[in-house]
């Protein structure tokens, strides 16, 4: 059985519509008219053990609101979720005690004192051993860099310190399962890599299963076999990651570089040109082409330099969030 | 064991805001001090009757919960909830858990306020309580406070319905200061609104503690009134699970 599963999910709010200005209040003080936002519609998926599913879609797609589903904040307006044999929403003391919902805008700690002491009040929350407890924060603290930071206000850290501080906390119960909402949002190069690296190993290590969302596609690059797109509270594809990108690019470019002038006659025949000024020249080939095109390039010409452009993933998933289709 | 770590930490978090509770303190007693130096003044007050004023500002503080607030503008309207639903233990101890530390801080300063009076202007109050009965006042007033407590929780959980409970939270104010004889004895109210305020659970947590602290009660009297307040407790409890269970599921983590 899969550890997490969700059949038919759908999650709609009311909201309630008021025009501008004095008269539409007055108007809608007599007649409040509402509409409902299908914020999530009729979504099926299934989980395993230790997967990292990359959770993708443009603002407003759904995604954070398939998390607190699933992590039982809302309650749903129809379907069923299974998640370690557990309905989230029941909030089940020991279903909360083996997950973790990480909301990257958010601050869970106490703003006026140091994170150590949020870490402390936790760890009573969750009743989590005394050895367990200093050893789970030894290593976290240690993976992330942050015993400097740890007895300071948490009000006077930077936002990446923060948000260090927030993941501790977070995992300081060992979850099994890991819902990240957008954990890199906001954050700087260096940073976002060494959260990234962070969920990776907290995957492996753990066996643990975790959902992620992310408006930065290298997270999802970089983490993610698995991945759903979502968009208007609807599953535009759930697969592998590759298999997407794949089917999305047919065409690649090959780019040159000549040590001598050369024509452009038999260049043609092999693709399509789309730059040539002699020394350099860029094709675009019909992908399954790509191999019997450089091979023939490179024991045709001298070649001091010749690159094939990987396909940009933000513009074929942005391709699909447009389509609507896959 | 537990219980006690996690009181120590929100003790800890209290005194970093420890000025809000002496100014909570201080206003209501600024705000009542011309009754009371009324009642003290000039020798035409009874001395009972300024110590009811002092003891009633004393323990509206002690048994008044101050929940509301934080409970339906912060974490149901704007969605600060999301921190508590995820943590396994229960909304309601962590919102008591929370407010116990002003209550013993303030404990200190309404002890220390009563010797103030009793020290320097003995006959304005006039506390006749036998000794032997305290423990008995301090279950009424931690009853008084569970009562008011549970209370403005259930009452808080509205908020997961109507956008604006506003209104009605300043209602429920007026009427509770009315039936917990803030604003005079409640032997001095007509008889029906005696009668109501009797079957209804705020005198509980106002009236009768204040007059059992100030001695006035025999010992029946305060059985009497702790077995009232146990069953008020009760109801109050079964309310608040419900609305709780319901309300919640009307949660929408708006904006977070
Ligand atoms: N509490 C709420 N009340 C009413 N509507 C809501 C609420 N929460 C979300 N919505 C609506 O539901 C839709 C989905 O929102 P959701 O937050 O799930 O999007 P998202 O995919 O997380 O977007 P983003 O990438 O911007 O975070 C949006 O149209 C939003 O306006
Ligand atoms: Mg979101």
């Amino acid at each position: 059985m899969a550890t997490l599963s969700v059949s038919h999910l759908s999650k709609h709010f009311r909201i309630y519509k008021k025009e501008a200005g004095l008269a539409g209040s007055i108007r809608s003080f007599f007649k409040r008219t509402y509409e409902t936002s299908k914020a999530v519609d009729d979504i099926s998926f299934s989980i395993e053990q230790g997967e990292l599913v990359g959770f993708i879609g443009p603002n407003g797609a759904g995604k954070t609101t398939t998390l607190k589903c699933l992590s039982g904040l809302i309650y749903p307006t129809s379907g069923e979720i299974n998640v370690l044999g557990y309905t989230p929403f029941d909030r089940n003391h020991e279903y909360l005690r083996s997950i973790s919902l990480v909301m990257g805008q958010k601050s869970q700690l106490w703003w006026d004192l140091p994170a150590m002491e949020s870490y402390l009040l936790y760890k009573e929350m969750y009743d989590i051993p005394e050895m367990h407890f200093k050893k789970t924060l030894d290593e976290l603290v240690t993976l992330l860099d942050l015993k400097e930071i740890l007895h300071v206000q948490v009000r006077k850290l930077s936002l990446g310190q923060r948000m260090k501080c927030e993941l501790v906390a977070q995992l300081l119960h060992s979850p099994k399962i890991l819902f990240l909402d957008e954990p890199t949002i906001g954050l700087d190069i260096v940073m976002q890599q060494k959260i990234r690296s962070f969920v990776r190993e907290y995957n492996k290590k753990y066996n643990a299963t975790i959902i992620l969302t992310s408006h930065y596609m290298d997270d999802v690059k970089e983490l993610c076999k698995r991945i759903i797109i979502i968009n208007h509270g609807r599953i535009l594809y759930d697969g592998s990651l590759d298999a997407v990108v794949s089917k999305h690019t047919q065409l690649k470019k090959i780019s040159i570089i000549f040590e001598k002038p050369t024509t452009q006659d038999e260049l043609e025949k092999r693709g399509k040109i789309l730059s040539f000024d002699g020394i350099n020249a860029t094709l675009e080939v019909n992908k399954d082409k790509v191999a019997a095109v450089t091979g023939y390039i490179l024991s045709q010409y001298s070649v001091i330099d010749l690159t094939i452009e990987e396909p940009q993933i933000e513009e074929i998933i942005s391709g699909i969030f447009s389509s609507s289709k896959v | 064991m537990r219980w006690i770590r996690m009181l120590s930490l929100y003790f800890e978090r209290t005194f970093e805001y420890r000025l809000r509770s002496l100014l909570w303190l201080m206003l209501p007693m600024i705000n009542n001090m011309t009754l009371i130096l009324f009642w003290t003044g000039a020798g035409m007050g009874s001395s009972a009757l300024s110590t009811y004023y002092i003891l009633m500002t004393i323990g509206g503080l002690l048994t008044t919960s101050h929940v509301e607030y934080e409970v339906s503008e912060i974490d149901i309207k704007q969605g600060q909830l999301v921190n508590y639903l995820t943590k396994p233990i229960s909304y309601y101890w962590m919102n008591l858990l929370n407010e116990i530390p002003y209550r013993v801080l303030q404990m200190i300063y309404a002890t220390t306020i009563i010797g103030f009076f009793l020290l320097f202007f003995p006959r304005a109050l006039s506390i006749t309580l036998n000794m032997l009965y305290f423990p008995l006042v301090i279950l009424i007033f931690t009853l008084g406070y569970l009562l008011s407590f549970t209370f403005k929780m259930s009452l808080s959980y509205l908020a997961f319905w109507f956008k604006d409970i506003h209104g009605l939270m300043e209602l429920v104010t007026i009427v509770i200061i009315i039936m917990s004889g803030g604003i005079m004895p409640l032997p001095w109210y007509p008889q029906t609104l005696q009668t109501i305020s009797n079957i209804l659970p705020f005198a509980y947590s106002g009236y009768y503690p204040v007059v059992s602290l100030q001695g006035v009660l025999s010992l029946n009297q305060m059985i009497t009134v702790i077995t009232v307040q146990g069953i008020w407790l009760s109801i109050l409890l079964l309310i608040h699970n419900a609305l709780w269970s319901r309300g919640v599921k009307e949660f929408t983590a708006v904006g977070q």
